[in-house]
């Protein structure tokens, strides 16, 4: 699963620096914190030692919290300070129980690791496992992030620049999951166990409330926001429903959501670099003045809704399928989710591109003379497009790859 | 060697980054970030492709200089 977010991570910044190739405001400092931030992301994804992973995981706050700070919008300060805080107060949870397993590993042995493996194959006692998990998982929650400490989010989302909102949804949420799948299950099988009915409580109201959410609201951004909670949700459930075509599906959903949030962002950064305003009331029609837009605007939410054909649908599958054996209750909320993430996506797009009868004649004559998509553009999306359907069309050698990390968590 | 290309990928764009720093001219920095991150693309495809179901890529990336940085001091109880 490692080698699979680090791939996603570095197209992710592939993708973040083309879409940037323009930007006139600081372009040195920019660049050199989206440059840190990858070194920190590509760390978190490939640490074999909780201090590296720790100093990888605290360090990426830091060029995140400037690119917000620097070049948001509007309330760019007060999300960029908000971001910071609540996963800032996750990563003391996170120090906690990093520090616990080292304790124990210390008791047991006479010596102090930070190794992974070897902290992996102790054999914690149940009350340990008890209060390391909910440390574990309390940070990682954060990061997810998971109801009912989602609220950094949206506000981080509508307030970061394009490529912000790419790498953030796109690999930041990512690192939560991670945690979950590469440290929680594995080291805490006991406890992982004992709390499935928190988890899927918190992940199934994450999953209806975002989706609620997202349909309620005007700005588009805000809106995927709420769908990335959604589909979080989604992979936390799968995590943690015992069953490796759930876990499997878990870290393609992972892949395939960091994919269409992606494109979804990059959709509505290039309509705010065009009109200036992420608000559906202020747009409309747009498939008219913007064609090409118009077309990867829409692969892009039909990669998020599960599209056959297209990357999520293989992620989507592969979760209700493992989820059903064991739990099919929560199998079919989760269904209810994703039909929910059909309708927003949907409702979004007849706001933003359709329903031309709702703009004014001011804004036709203006609109008129919109650029489409540039070169830079052009190469943003299909490398994020081209990546949806390869693995949506051909998923078994990226299956392969992830059931590696299913035989770490299930054994065989 | 693939923990050497694991090494390079994790640690090429924080060089970049001081490169963009000190240079401080806003075309190479565009043309070093867009670099660094197709080079780090392109051997983190190398490593998928070359992905060793016995584990020995993860064992690798133990044996780089990362295994003699100051932290692993503490591993050693010193």
């Amino acid at each position: 699963m490692g080698m699979a977010l680090f791939l996603l991570t570095a197209l992710m910044f592939v993708v973040a620096f083309v879409w940037s190739v323009k930007i006139e405001d600081k372009p040195n400092l920019y660049h050199a914190l989206f440059l840190l931030l990858e070194t920190a992301c590509l760390g978190v994804f490939s640490a074999l030692d909780f201090f590296l992973f720790y100093l990888f995981w605290e360090f990426m706050l830091i060029p995140m919290y400037f690119i917000i700070g620097f070049w948001g919008h509007e309330r760019k300060v007060y999300a960029a300070n908000k971001f910071f805080v609540y996963t800032f107060f996750g990563s003391i949870f996170l120090l906690l129980g990093i520090a616990s397993v080292v304790i124990y590993g210390y008791i047991i042995s006479g010596s102090v690791s930070f190794d992974y493996f070897f902290l992996k194959n102790i054999q914690y006692p149940l009350w340990i496992q008890l209060v390391a998990f909910l440390l574990f998982g309390l940070g990682f929650a954060v990061k997810v992030p998971m109801w009912p400490f989602h609220t950094w989010l949206p506000d981080a989302h509508v307030e970061a620049p394009t490529a912000g909102s790419v790498i953030l949804a796109a690999v930041l949420l990512k690192m939560g999951t991670y945690g979950f799948v590469r440290y929680s299950l594995p080291m805490f099988p006991e406890a992982s166990k004992y709390y499935v009915p928190l988890i899927f409580f918190l992940s199934v109201v994450a999953i209806i409330y975002a989706a609620m959410m997202a349909i309620a609201q005007t700005h588009i951004k805000r809106l995927i926001a709420y769908s990335s909670i959604s589909h979080m949700g989604l992979v936390t459930l799968a995590t943690f429903a015992s069953d490796g075509n759930a876990l499997n599906g878990a870290i393609y959903m992972m892949v395939a959501h960091g994919l269409s949030s992606a494109a979804l962002f990059m959709s509505a950064g290039f309509i705010y670099d065009r009109i200036h305003s992420y608000h559906m009331d202020d747009l409309g029609g747009l498939a008219r003045y913007i064609p090409n837009l118009a077309i990867v605007f829409m692969l892009s939410g039909l990669v998020g809704i599960g599209f056959p054909g297209l990357a999520g649908f293989v992620a989507e599958f592969l979760i209700l399928l493992g989820t059903y054996k064991n739990y099919p209750v929560w199998a079919f909320v989760a269904g209810v989710g994703m039909v929910l993430g059909a309708a927003y996506f949907l409702y979004m797009y007849k706001r933003v591109m359709l329903e031309e009868e709702t703009i004014s004649d001011y804004r036709r004559e203006k609109w008129s003379h919109l650029k489409d998509l540039e070169l830079h553009h052009w190469i943003a999306f299909v490398l994020v497009l081209a990546s949806s359907v390869l693995l949506g069309v051909y998923p078994l050698p990226f299956v392969k790859l992830m059931e590696h990390t299913t035989r770490m968590v299930f054994g065989g | 060697m693939m923990g050497v290309l694991l090494t390079v990928a994790i640690f090429l764009p924080l060089v970049s980054a001081l490169l963009v720093a000190i240079v401080r001219n806003s075309t190479f920095s565009r043309v070093i970030s867009i670099a660094t991150s197709v080079v780090v693309f392109l051997i983190s495809v190398y490593l998928g492709l070359n992905f060793d179901w016995n584990n020995s890529f993860l064992s690798a990336y133990h044996q780089t200089a990362l295994d003699t940085a100051p932290w692993h001091i503490l591993q050693s109880g010193a």
